[in-house]
């Protein structure tokens, strides 16, 4: 564990150096901070809150990429065992991967790649 | 940044107080990548100059006022803005600065993968936060976008790893001893090169953040946290082409100058890359990019992972 | 204290500028974009990123009001500008810039006659910070106006929506309700109004709009009230090119085309050729010399034309490449004319659509009116709706001017109208017709064969 103290020291000291940003602008910005301002859009005021049900037209995306995303987990120690394990690593693997790759080409057909 | 006369073992990390350093140091490589950029916009538009305009633009945005839009949701708004350079300094803890990363971590790849997946989050933070139309679907622009690069990165990054057969940094250095992995997985280093851009929300891949939204995910930023999110952006670039130079270039390896020099070398020309593809390119729709992501280059780095793991399966083998 | 005045004054010298053109300001709004190219100093795309709010002509009482609330957004330390005359350009910037770096308070949009504004705006107090407990209040008097005759309205419609309006919301706003979605789909369709400060945007151009996602599901364009002034460009379809008029008509002829182009390559988020291009129609206003213009602007329309990238971007989006194909060719009949101006309809050998007999530019240097802009619009995506108003390039300057006298766009639009008849909801309509080029991309078109000789 004692490798990832160095990590720790990094984050404290991104941390400490923003809140020094956020000091320093405290004491150079023109003028405390203004809130209420309105959102813009070009000019005229907001009618309704922008905070909506956003219509996500990309949603069948996100599936086959969890489908995938969750493949990762499976890959990057599989990395480490490759040549130890022999081919049949690299068949299983590759076999996976096909598999996979024959869902996206589905979604693909079906039109889920493509949104507008 | 002292270059140790006897070579340490590829594994060891730097001194502690490193840590304190790498911050500045990723600041002081973004800083003048930006002015090199601005210079080479002045010069296209034949102006002198330009080599000051990261000064005037800090500067403008510290004595810039902060404000909060209207039922803003300020949480979120704020750690968007401040997520995206500490994740930046994060990733960039595992590359090494020569022959040593700041932390040695056995899982380098991954570690760096998911501080630069951060990102994704912050963007979408920083468009949600501040209750307005055009920033709200910069956010989401992005998300899009995560969804198109972040594949074709992961088998990138990966296939390094299986070159090297760890997922440690300092071990794909050492693999790349012969040969740089550049050479046998192009395919890999091209797509991580696009990969980091869009991660970045840099060069073509600007839509999160494009003028047609008014700045984007960013339109309502304005003083300190303009700063750090514009800046935070920055930051993950240097990061990202800086990891390009363990993964695929061989890390500090070349002749006469030291293996620092080296890195950063190497570190400014794959940015000098990314800043020439944004003056070169229209920016890339998701909607478009998409397709091309995933019929072409998930199976393209697919197929190169493939390649890659039959070269060590015979490597192995001999 | 010392350390924000030196920060202040260095900032100062590059501050970013948001350029408000009204209807009447185009001269202005070229002479200030001019100058701040010569400057270096960035055009705002957001009132968050501004330091100099500049109106560039004369605003009408709406857009009046309008610039006052973006005024009301812009932080500290800010300056405002107004600018009549081309030639006051530079030496409004130059106070602009002195009053950002001595930190003088300024006074801002002086409230005008069609904003019953219960107290006066107070802001701009330079280095006296904006006290946060005092913004609510200035935005009270901002919602008051609007309670007037925003909210009374809003509550009305969301009513017949469904009424979740008794909830009481924060800031005063409802939210998003339901609405049909152009997939069939019950979605929160939120309205909208963009425009008229957007960056890359036609001057006074307000659009209504209702979004689903990033989907525009409704569209309604109207322009602002600015009092109209002497047309900057030339009427799109005079008979300048064909009669061998004045070089200075000539020349503004292309660069209208060159403005057009773009701010078409800006929206679709090309900077860099966007700048050159705006480079030469500075170069070209300023009566440079026409030979290595002329040379430039060929030279730019073949990389734009060979993008393949580009090309790819903007196919299968509804319009846009057809309308796109227009705007580079009329820029190349343009500078063709202009170039050699006894040969007005000899058509250059890289348009091989102009290749048709009886085509002259004048055709080419036409526009898409407001009705038709917003008629494509309807389920376009954002970025989609946003490159497609760039492409049309609506005539927004100069009141109905655009279209006496071409009998060829009367035409089309005579067609048009009478396939739309509904959509012209009586609004002004600019009247400078487009003339549908085939030219070297199709798109998806939507069936749209007009102008097809």
């Amino acid at each position: 564990m004692s490798q990832f103290v160095p990590v720790l020291i990094a984050l404290g000291v991104a941390l400490v150096l923003v809140a020094a940003l956020y000091a320093l602008s405290a004491v150079t910005a023109t003028g405390r901070p203004v809130s209420e301002v309105a959102p813009f859009a070009g000019g005229l005021p907001p009618t309704h809150h922008a905070f909506s049900r956003f219509h996500v037209r990309w949603y069948p995306v996100t599936m086959v990429f969890l489908a995938f995303d969750m493949e990762m987990i499976f890959m990057y120690p599989w990395t480490l065992v490759v040549s130890r394990v022999g081919p049949s690593a690299v068949i299983e693997m590759f076999l996976f991967l096909g598999i996979l790759l024959a869902g996206v080409v589905y979604a693909w057909r079906e039109g889920a790649l493509r949104w507008t | 940044m002292d270059d140790p006369v006897t070579v340490p073992p590829p594994t060891a990390a730097l001194a502690w107080w490193w840590a304190l350093l790498l911050p500045l140091v990723l600041i002081v490589v973004a800083w003048s990548a930006a002015a090199v950029d601005a210079a080479v916009e002045a010069r296209a538009a034949g102006r002198p100059g330009g080599l000051t305009v990261p000064a005037h633009e800090v500067t403008r945005l510290l004595v810039g006022q902060r404000r909060r839009t209207l039922a803003a949701d300020p949480v979120l708004w704020r750690a968007g803005a401040v997520v995206l350079p500490v994740a930046a300094v994060l990733a960039a803890v595992v590359i090494p600065l020569g022959t040593r990363p700041v932390a040695d971590l056995g899982v380098g790849v991954v570690w760096f993968n998911a501080m630069e997946v951060l990102a994704w989050a912050a963007v979408w933070m920083a468009g949600w936060g501040p209750n307005s139309v055009l920033s709200l679907v910069g956010g989401y622009r992005f998300v899009a976008q995560g969804l198109a690069y972040e594949l074709p990165h992961m088998f990138a990054i990966i296939t390094a790893a299986l070159g090297a057969q760890s997922l440690r940094v300092g071990d794909i250095i050492a693999a790349q001893q012969d040969l740089w992995f550049v050479v046998i997985m192009p395919v890999a280093f091209v797509v991580f090169l696009v990969s980091a851009a869009a991660m970045a929300f840099w060069g073509p891949f600007d839509a999160p953040v494009a003028g047609d939204l008014a700045g984007g995910a960013a339109s309502e930023l304005s003083g300190v946290d303009r700063l750090l999110f514009l800046g935070g952006r920055w930051l993950l670039l240097t990061a990202a082409a800086a990891m390009a130079v363990p993964l695929f270039l061989g890390g500090g390896a070349g002749p006469l100058l030291p293996a620092w020099a080296w890195v950063l070398v190497k570190t400014l020309l794959v940015l000098a890359v990314l800043v020439w593809a944004r003056r070169r390119f229209p920016t890339i729709r998701m909607d478009r990019w998409s397709e091309i992501s995933w019929m072409v280059l998930v199976p393209l780095t697919v197929a190169q992972a493939l390649v890659v793991s039959i070269v060590v399966l015979a490597q192995g083998g001999l | 204290m010392d350390l924000r005045a030196w920060l202040r004054r260095y900032a100062a010298r590059r501050p970013h500028v948001l350029i408000v053109a009204t209807r009447n300001g185009a001269a202005v709004r070229l002479a200030v974009e001019a100058e701040l190219a010569r400057r270096d100093w960035p055009i705002a795309t957001t009132p968050a990123d501004t330091d100099v709010l500049l109106v560039a002509g004369i605003p009408g009482p709406e857009l009046a009001t309008m610039i006052e609330a973006v005024w009301e957004t812009v932080p500290l330390p800010r300056a405002y500008a107004t600018v009549d005359a081309p030639d006051a350009v530079e030496r409004k910037l130059r106070r602009a810039s002195a009053d950002l770096a001595a930190g003088r308070p300024s006074t801002g949009p002086a409230p005008s006659a069609a904003t019953s504004l219960p107290e006066p705006l107070e802001d701009g107090q330079g280095d006296k910070p904006q006290q946060p407990d005092e913004d609510p209040d200035e935005q009270h008097g901002e919602h008051g106006e609007h309670d007037q005759h925003g909210e009374h309205d809003q509550h009305g419609e969301h009513d017949q929506h469904g009424g979740r309006d008794e909830m009481e919301m924060p800031g005063g706003l409802p939210m998003a309700d339901l609405g049909d979605d152009r997939d069939g789909l019950m979605l929160d369709q939120l309205p909208v109004a963009l425009g008229p400060v957007l960056p890359d945007w036609p001057a006074g151009l307000v659009l209504e709009v209702a979004l689903q996602g990033d989907v525009v599901q409704q569209a309604r364009a109207r322009l602002v009230d600015d009092p109209l002034g002497e047309p900057f460009w030339p009427p799109g379809t005079s008979a300048a090119l064909d009669h061998g008029d004045s070089p200075g008509a000539l020349r503004r002829a292309v660069a209208q085309e060159l403005d057009a182009v773009a701010r078409f390559l800006a929206v679709a988020g090309w900077s860099a050729p966007a700048a050159r291009a705006r480079r030469l129609r500075d170069r070209q206003l300023a009566g440079d010399p026409l030979e290595p213009i002329c040379a430039s602007i060929e030279a730019l329309v073949r990389q734009v034309r060979r993008s393949r990238t580009l090309r790819r971007m903007l196919r299968g989006l509804p319009h846009v490449p057809v309308l796109f194909a227009l705007r580079l060719d009329a820029l190349e009949h343009a500078a063709a004319a202009l170039h050699e101006p006894a040969a007005g309809t000899v058509t250059p050998a890289a348009a091989p659509s102009a290749m048709r007999p009886g085509r002259s530019p004048r055709h080419e240097r036409t526009r898409v009116d407001l009705a038709e802009v917003e008629r494509m619009l309807v389920g376009a995506e954002l970025a989609a709706a946003r490159l497609l108003v760039a492409a049309a390039d609506p005539v927004t300057e100069g009141g109905i001017a655009g279209s006496a006298g071409d009998a060829h766009a009367m035409a089309l639009g005579g067609n048009r109208a009478a396939r739309d008849g509904t959509s012209g909801s009586g609004r002004e309509r600019e009247g400078g017709e487009h003339a549908m080029d085939p030219g070297s991309e199709s798109g998806t078109g939507h069936g749209r064969g007009h102008g097809r000789g």
